[in-house]
């Protein structure tokens, strides 16, 4: 039998990473958000909602067969999330089937019900502290759902011109659907300071109260979570990367 | 997370690295860590965490409290002293729950754990890990004395959405002869039969068959109770906590009762003898309990007084502590004294001997008529000076006499239950509990004021502290007169059922 291990007082909380451009380091950002909120005594659950799973993949978990997206939507996860190798730190695997969530939340009677994502996930409320969605990218219903049930949104921005567009047409979306901005939470991702780009755009962005100050550097070690197959700070606990997360994790939660 | 706990005791003359070659060939293994282990286990005297489902345990100077099932653990700092107080330890959940559970009662060192503590993980083709494992071997200590290894125990923490590895390890393990730890059974339950301990939080109760004789029946509930005695002195001697001298005179009150109450059964001459130094040990424990009972009501007094008077109050208290302090050197020497010792020795080869003694006709008849007996007169006694207390004829001396005749019939129904309906008798002493509550309330205050009265005029006071001292004495008295209405209610209450069926 599963224990309750919901730690804190407060009702679960959930943080969706996303953007509607690719490669920004959204799984990355997830990854090492919900291994750091672990570390700090909090019962997580990351849900790999991207098809591609490659959250999934960093934590060597596999989905059961019997998964799919329709699961998914009618809220059956509990028999499919699996425990990381990490102390506090389930995973929900995604399925291959995930790729057709927008075609299934489509034909559901209720597709304007935006509550789906919060029934999916309350069958878990009294296990987890915290839920972070790894989402995909583009802007979809799915994403319409996620960015109404989520209670912080982060975004990972690359300190260039199509990333914050991508960035811009999130706050417009969160406009339209009646978010507040407050919710959402941006910081620059992959930063090279060598670039000159990177620095006037930084320069440029980074007084807006979307903007943590927290920046994740762009470094070898996060590229190498595809070999290692672990956060970096299982990796190593005291790396620049590892400790760039641990800031960020901090100031999300501090400000939200 | 976890998902599944099983432990197994490994069985098979400690070759455990065949056995993890063995469970190497089922599923690859990999040693992440190994620790020694250094534990030492504490609880109070009257083991109230273990009959909680608690264990208390410090470890590399960190303590931990764990539920017996495993379901919860919380740990916290602490000072390192030999006897410890809820109150040493930072504010948090320990500290809460160790208040909830141990109250006054200190907590002290059971047993030591010595040993290593190996930590395995299995892993699947991709090496994710799908089970975790941890051998504990190592050997137990009381105090500084080795009492042999413990017996080796394999611990198999499931890991969510990993079912099958951990089913399956868990047939292989009993395959081989490890054995599971039973339901209920815990490594607690291992570690106290290996050192031949045995929870002692349940009063001890009395069984008489028909056929018993008086004399028999006295003799084990004198030895019970002298055993109490025994058991809680060490613990008076070296004041480690409160409890220890309020149980010690409990077992002193009970056998004077037990004396009283058989006088015409017992050999005639010696009866007197242990009644006088009964009474005698009783008064040489009472001045230190009052005093106990004045500094555990401290936090009582402050929410009597005023802001202002908090100083005064402290120092007031620490006057008292100095007080109990010169009073318990006297007691400890009566206690130590041969005196005691002689009181001791001659009470139990008197209770040894008592069952063959064949010169006291009543002592050899069987007990139950007699028991039967007594327990009637406590009660009619009882329920004769319940009525006289809510005539209103001189309460407080009523209301002793009333109190005092509770505890003998509490005292004779508790030793004879067993000659009555279980279920009657315990509705009986649950009402009676009730009223005894509220008169021991009502006692306690009494001595309370007369203790203050006397300290008024026996200490030099400061004048912050007599004038806490004048406030809080005028606060008792009204709290003197709420506590006798409830206790004229609660009379009110008991005399009014019928229960003479009953005995």
């Amino acid at each position: 039998m599963d224990e309750r291990v919901a730690r804190y007082r407060f009702r679960m909380k959930k943080i969706a990473i996303y953007s509607n451009k690719g490669g920004v380091g959204k799984t990355a950002a997830a990854v090492n958000l919900a291994y750091v909120a672990s570390l700090s005594g909090m019962a997580v659950l990351l849900c790999d909602m991207d098809s591609q799973a490659a959250a999934s993949y960093y934590f060597r978990v596999r989905p059961k067969r019997k998964f799919s997206d329709k699961k998914f939507l009618q809220g059956d996860i509990n028999d499919f999330i699996r425990g990381t190798d990490f102390e506090g730190l389930d995973l929900l695997p995604a399925h291959f089937s995930f790729r057709h969530l927008d075609l299934r939340l489509d034909k559901m009677e209720k597709k304007k019900d935006w509550s789906v994502i919060n029934t999916v996930f309350q069958p878990v409320e009294k296990e987890y502290d915290l839920v972070i969605l790894d989402c995909p990218p583009n802007p979809t219903l799915l994403t319409e759902h996620i960015v109404r049930a989520a209670d912080i949104l982060v975004t990972p921005v690359i300190p260039t011109t199509l990333s914050i567009l991508a960035l811009q047409q999130l706050l417009k979306l969160s406009l339209e659907l009646k978010v507040g901005h407050n919710k959402i939470k941006a910081f620059f991702s992959m930063v090279e300071r060598r670039k000159n780009l990177h620095i006037s755009t930084i320069e440029q962005y980074q007084k807006y109260p979307v903007f943590m100050k927290t920046e994740i550097p762009f470094l070898a070690e996060v590229e190498k979570m595809g070999i290692n197959r672990q956060p970096v700070g299982a990796a190593a606990r005291n790396s620049v990367s590892a400790l760039a997360y641990d800031r960020l994790w901090r100031e999300i939660w501090q400000r939200s | 997370m976890k998902s599944g706990y099983r432990m197994f005791i490994v069985t098979g003359a400690g070759d455990f690295d065949r056995l993890l070659k063995e469970i190497h060939s089922l599923f690859p293994l990999q040693e992440e860590a190994a620790f020694d282990i250094d534990e030492w286990y504490m609880d109070t005297f009257d083991w109230r965490l273990c009959s909680k489902g608690f264990v208390f345990r410090k470890t590399d100077g960190r303590f931990v409290l764990a539920s017996l099932s495993g379901n919860l653990q919380e740990e916290t700092e602490g000072p390192q002293k030999p006897k410890l107080f809820w109150q040493d330890f930072p504010e948090g959940a320990v500290r809460d729950r160790l208040a909830d559970i141990s109250g006054v009662r200190a907590l002290c060192p059971l047993f030591r754990v010595v040993g290593r503590r190996r930590h395995f993980r299995l892993y699947n083709k991709d090496e994710k890990t799908v089970l975790r494992l941890r051998l504990e071997t190592g050997d137990l200590y009381r105090g500084d004395e080795k009492r042999g290894a413990f017996p080796p125990c394999l611990h198999l923490e499931g890991i969510r959405g990993y079912y099958n590895p951990f089913q399956r390890l868990s047939e292989e393990l009993k395959a081989k002869g490890c054995r599971e730890l039973e339901a209920g059974e815990t490594f607690f339950d291992l570690f106290l039969r290996q050192l031949q301990m045995r929870p002692d939080c349940k009063k001890t109760q009395f069984f008489f068959g028909a056929g018993q004789t008086t004399n028999q029946a006295i003799s084990s509930i004198g030895l019970a109770l002298l055993d109490a005695m025994q058991r809680n002195l060490p613990g008076v001697i070296d004041d480690i906590d409160p409890e220890f001298l309020h149980d010690f005179r409990v077992s002193i009150r009970r056998t004077r009762a037990l004396l009283s109450q058989f006088k015409n059964e017992i050999p005639p001459g010696q009866t007197g003898i242990f009644q006088k130094e009964f009474q005698w040990l009783g008064t040489v424990a009472g001045p230190v309990r009052d005093l106990d009972v004045c500094l555990q009501k401290e936090e009582n007094y402050r929410l009597l007084l005023q802001e202002g008077l908090h100083p005064g109050l402290s120092l007031l208290m620490e006057k008292i502590a100095e007080l109990r302090k010169g009073q318990w050197l006297i007691m400890r020497d009566h206690l130590r004294s041969s005196r005691t010792g002689d009181l001791f020795a001659n009470w139990q080869d008197f209770l040894t001997s008592l069952p063959t003694r064949i010169q006291t006709p009543p002592g050899q008849a069987p007990c139950r008529k007699a028991a039967r007996k007594v327990v009637r007169r406590c009660f009619q006694r009882l329920i004769k000076d319940a009525a006289a207390v809510t005539k209103g004829e001189n309460q407080d001396i009523s209301m002793h006499k009333l109190r005092i005749q509770a505890k003998k019939f509490r005292y004779m129904a508790e030793f004879f239950r067993s000659f009555f309906s279980p279920a009657d008798m315990d509705i009986l002493v649950g009402e009676l509990r009730g009223l005894q509550d509220e008169l021991g309330d009502f006692n306690d205050l009494a001595v309370q004021i007369r203790r203050f009265q006397d300290y008024k005029a026996a200490l030099s006071l400061e004048q912050a502290a007599g004038e806490a001292l004048d406030e809080l004495l005028l606060r008792l008295a009204d709290e003197r007169k709420r506590l006798l209405k409830r206790c004229l209610k609660r009379c009110g209450k008991f005399t009014k059922n019928d229960r003479n069926h009953l005995f």
